[in-house]
């Protein structure tokens, strides 16, 4: 029995090979520590909810919009649009109206316009046509001015 | 030797008073050649404003592919195209020409040419673009009475009061429209019996001469049968640019009657 106790006593004695007991403290010190603080862990999942509800909150909001514009429509096609008349609008009609005048005046001045022409052109052929013509004659002249004048018509 | 020598100056001085006493100046005849040449290139150049113009209006015209007036339409252009080139070669003969004479002869047949078959031609082609013209405002008219139509409609279902006084000017408006379209049809009934007589006619004259229109016409068969031609033809242009007036007038007042509506409405 003495002889266990004895033997107890000097295992307190045991220490482990100092080569083995520095190479373990360096291993332990150079491994990356994994373990997170708990406050650290507590602060990021309070992060995530939040994040989460940023999240469901902004959809709620953008569904709500939706909704609005999707009702504002329904009203407005079913309310407002009998009010909308486009076919009555005044400024379109009289820039229509307008544009009609324009575009037959135009038309209507052509055919005068080629009356005009015409008949300066035959007496002009008229006026070469003759038998003697010196440069200074005043009615080729006039002539002359005149299918200028149509000319810069037409250039307008 | 002198005595030569002084004959030959008397017989110059002779000359020279010879010419004289005939008024004709020496060099005075190519100074009148190319002051006429200069006034006959304005000519042209008026012809060929003309020739653009007449070009413009054809092109500028909104028609249907395939429609009644297309095929008239390329027609028109075609013969453009050959007065075009009629121009260019009367340009290059004014040029060439040496004499007064020739020019006198140049001035006399284009004269004539223009009298014969050009004038009426453009007359045609001008009034051809202006039921063009017509026919484009028309469908703009019927297209806004149809969008107004919608509108009245729609009031008449929000049961506006104004809705009987708004229907009454639609119907008024209708009517101006149906009668501007039946001035429209007229105008171009009277084109339409016109051009078909004169192809019929230009067929037999076809027949019996080939001259062309690009060439400029001096052989007495070809100046017959397109005199033949003018004779035949008959366009009554006042007639038909009053009826086209009277169609575009009826617009106008339908426009009024739209403008009235507007105004209308604007109370409600």
């Amino acid at each position: 029995m003495q002889n266990i106790v004895e033997k107890l006593k000097n295992l307190k004695e045991i220490q482990p090979d100092k080569e083995y007991s520095q190479s373990s403290l360096s291993f332990i010190l150079n491994s990356p520590q994994t373990s997170t603080p708990k406050l650290f862990k507590i602060s990021l999942l309070w992060q995530k909810t939040f994040n989460s509800l940023k999240l469901s909150s902004s959809l709620a909001v953008a569904g709500v919009l939706v909704l609005v514009v999707f009702i504002s429509a329904l009203y407005l096609n079913t309310v407002v649009s009998p009010l909308i008349l486009p076919g009555l609008n005044t400024s379109n009609i009289s820039a229509e109206a307008d544009q009609i005048d324009q575009s037959i005046n135009i038309n209507l001045n052509e055919i005068n316009y080629h009356k005009l022409s015409q008949e300066i052109t035959q007496k002009t052929l008229e006026k070469i046509s003759q038998a003697s013509t010196s440069p200074e004659n005043s009615d080729i002249l006039s002539n002359e001015k005149q299918i200028d004048t149509l000319l810069d018509e037409l250039i307008k | 030797m002198s005595q030569k020598i002084k004959l030959l100056i008397t017989l110059a001085i002779c000359f020279l008073f010879f010419l004289n006493s005939l008024s004709i100046p020496v060099g005075a005849v190519s100074d009148e050649v190319v002051s006429k040449q200069q006034i006959f290139y304005k000519v042209t150049d008026l012809f060929d404003a003309e020739l653009k113009n007449l070009n413009d209006n054809l092109n500028g015209a909104k028609i249907e592919d395939n429609s009644e007036f297309t095929q008239k339409r390329n027609e028109f252009l075609k013969e453009l195209s050959d007065f075009n080139n009629y121009n260019k070669d009367l340009k290059e003969k004014i040029s060439n020409t040496g004499s007064a004479e020739d020019l006198k002869n140049l001035a006399i047949n284009f004269k004539d040419w223009r009298e014969k078959t050009y004038n009426s031609q453009a007359q045609i082609i001008i009034n051809f673009a202006l039921l063009l013209k017509q026919k484009e405002v028309s469908a703009t008219a019927i297209e806004r009475f149809g969008k107004i139509e919608k509108d009245i409609k729609k009031l008449t279902n929000l049961g506006v009061e104004q809705t009987q006084k708004l229907n009454s000017l639609l119907n008024d408006s209708k009517t101006k429209l149906n009668l501007a379209d039946e001035s429209f049809q007229k105008a171009k009934t009277i084109l339409n019996d016109y051009l078909s007589a004169s192809s019929s006619q230009e067929d037999i004259a076809n027949a019996t001469s080939t001259a062309a229109t690009s060439t400029i016409a001096t052989s007495t068969e070809s100046a017959t049968s397109t005199l033949l031609i003018a004779s035949e033809k008959q366009f009554d242009t006042s007639k038909f640019q009053e009826l086209i007036k009277e169609s575009f007038e009826k617009i106008k007042s339908a426009y009024e009657i739209f403008l009235e509506m507007s105004a209308l409405v604007k109370h409600i």
